[in-house]
């Protein structure tokens, strides 16, 4: 019997190196691991006695530390936990260390050239899944089996049943990740990926941008998913090869793979998604919610800041103005993106339309606040209760939908179909 | 250390579908591992008596997909520092089975539990035998075993607790 990409990555790093399907229960090596909170791992350590933090790390090379989510430091708790990281990274010997640079870990790690396509990789945030999209399978964990995998550079894993998604239509001029992946959601429900791996194929899956892909990828999360993986083409590999010269296997499918579900998708026929308070599988067609009033409109987050996302903003505000009463915010995901965005004149002309950009990085995605008694669209990951301000919070609405969307929303002062703007 | 073979007994706080990690741990405004009140804003949001009136031993029953979201650990810290004894859902986001396992809370997957218990009622975790109950109704579902390696962790205290003894093993041990 074939291999899915799940088992097929797990084979090659099971410990024990035997061929593994799903079901099985493993312990396997880690090619890299995404460090974050740093203050977090200490205090794994201190609880077993070491009150300096680590004592060794199992890889120098392959354990990213990055001081990501809210930088610059907005307090002092923050600034200490940096100033932490920063002695530990020297003491440690860490080769890859990120010392407060603006932006989103998991797009830096793209960016930066550390995920390459076959790799396992394992971070303490649930978004790391996003590197499935150049075929990597990741996953998240939480802070105390994170110190474990940095002394140890291993985990148990069970291996993931997978969910293939054969992808078909036509890709537009704009992203459509966030309709397809609403879409799943709203159809399938927000956990019928729990625990099993996720498979974008299918002509529109190799069509679409690398951006794209991101969206759907780091969206798997939100649909329960372990893994969401894309193949690696042509695409793939130019974007790996330009930021790394490390070796790498790519990783697709046998042809008679075992998947416990296939699920065939005809984008053409979606359209734009809107989820509404206060759940990521609450979604309805944009038609649904049109004329509903919002007060602030966001593009950004691990799931939407790529270039591709910001550019359509532009595009769509070329000739007109950010409504009146709307306060338009965009984030890229990583100063890689800024930069592109810069250069591109795209910055310039969104400001001029009356956006405002933002630092890169987590802000526009949690602690940014939206009231009550607001109601704010936005590209970013979640909308549950308090996420935009904590528990008194609890009753802002946030509706998340595409960058199309959201821009559409921003323009009109309230939620509209976005077509109306694309046709030029 | 946790011994899982110890019978629990516990009144019932039920939960619905989809409780996510920043319900649990109140919002994005704690930072990853905890605040100071995870007690005081745990589950508010869904229901503002929790925090007041849970009990150490209390067994918290929920739908499909508990602990969605984030992969905070604060979101299991907060229901030790409620002193919730067990959680039983239908069924249980990946990272938050993980995390509670790391930190030794006992969690189970237990389909059908949403019609087993009310809230308020008594359940006991056998899992020696596999079994939980209603003591009012006196009905039943299967707790399934967990693989050896799991409850090595939970024997050990939590995950912290294996990292200590596997370094201490390669003469690592803190000065
Ligand atoms: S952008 Fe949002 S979801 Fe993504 S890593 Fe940052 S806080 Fe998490």
């Amino acid at each position: 019997m074939g291999q899915t990409i799940a088992e097929k990555i797990l084979s090659r790093q099971n410990v024990a190196s035997r061929p593994v399907k799903a079901g099985d229960l493993i312990d396997a090596d880690l090619n890299g691991l995404l460090v974050l909170w740093w203050p977090a791992i200490r205090n794994v350590y201190k609880k077993i006695g070491f009150k300096n933090g680590p004592p060794t790390v199992w890889d120098k090379e392959k354990a990213y530390l990055m001081l990501d989510h809210y930088q610059p430091p907005v307090d002092e708790a923050y600034a200490r936990g940096n100033l932490e990281a920063r002695r530990d990274a020297a003491r440690l010997g860490l080769k890859h260390f990120y010392d407060s640079e603006m932006g989103i870990s998991h797009h830096m790690m793209m960016d930066y050239g550390h995920v390459r396509p076959g790799e396992l990789l394992v971070g303490n945030d649930s978004h790391v899944i996003c590197f499935g999209a150049l075929n990597a399978a990741a996953t998240g964990i939480g802070n105390d089996e994170e110190a474990y995998a940095l002394a140890f550079g291993k985990l148990f894993f069970s291996v993931p049943q997978t969910i293939k998604v054969v992808l078909r239509g036509k890709n537009p001029n704009y992203p459509i990740g966030k309709d397809i992946i609403l879409y799943l959601a709203g159809k399938y429900s927000d956990s019928f990926a729990q625990n099993r791996s996720m498979e974008f194929v299918g002509p529109l899956a190799s069509d679409m941008d690398l951006a794209t892909r991101m969206t759907l990828a780091d969206h798997a999360v939100e649909l329960g998913a372990k893994f969401g993986l894309f193949l690696a083409d042509d695409k793939t590999l130019e974007f790996v090869r330009a930021r790394t010269d490390q070796p790498f296997e790519t990783t697709a499918p046998d042809a008679d793979a075992e998947y416990v579900q296939t699920i065939e998708v005809d984008c053409d026929a979606i359209g734009p998604q809107v989820a509404k308070p206060f759940r990521f599988d609450n979604v309805s067609p944009v038609g649904e919610v049109s004329g509903l009033k919002v007060d602030q409109a966001r593009i950004g987050s691990c799931a939407n800041g790529r270039f591709e996302d910001i550019e359509i903003a532009a595009r769509m505000l070329k000739g007109r103005k950010v409504a009146r009463g709307v306060r338009f915010y965009i984030s890229p995901a990583s100063m890689a993106v800024y930069r592109q965005c810069a250069e591109a004149g795209l910055v310039a002309d969104l400001i001029a339309a009356g956006a405002q950009f933002q630092n890169p990085g987590c802000t526009i995605c949690g602690r940014q606040v939206v009231l009550n008694e607001e109601v704010c669209i936005s590209s970013t990951t979640r909308n549950s209760r308090g996420r935009m301000g904590g528990p008194s919070c609890s009753d802002a609405k946030i509706y998340l939908a595409g960058p199309a969307t959201v821009t559409a929303a921003a323009i009109a002062g309230r939620i509209v179909d976005p077509r109306e703007f694309l046709h030029d | 250390m946790i011994d899982l073979h110890t019978t629990l007994r516990g009144r019932v706080w039920k939960f619905g579908d989809s409780v996510d990690s920043s319900q649990l741990s109140g919002g994005s405004h704690t930072s990853s591992d905890g605040g100071d009140n995870l007690k005081g804003t745990c589950l508010t949001s869904l229901r503002p008596e929790f925090s007041r009136e849970v009990q150490p031993g209390d067994v918290l029953v929920a739908g499909d997909n508990f602990g969605c979201g984030s992969a905070r650990t604060s979101a299991v810290h907060a229901l030790h520092a409620c002193g919730i004894a067990a959680v039983l859902a239908e069924s249980i986001s990946r990272i938050y089975l993980r995390n509670s396992i790391a930190l030794a809370l006992p969690i189970f997957v237990v389909p059908g539990i949403t019609k087993l218990a009310e809230d308020g009622d008594t359940l006991e975790i056998n899992y020696t035998d596999g079994v939980v109950r209603n003591t009012k109704s006196g009905n039943t579902l299967p707790v399934a075993r967990l693989p050896g390696s799991v409850e090595k962790i939970y024997q050990a205290g939590g995950i912290a607790q294996v990292i200590a003894s596997e370094l201490a093993a390669r003469g690592i041990v803190p000065d």
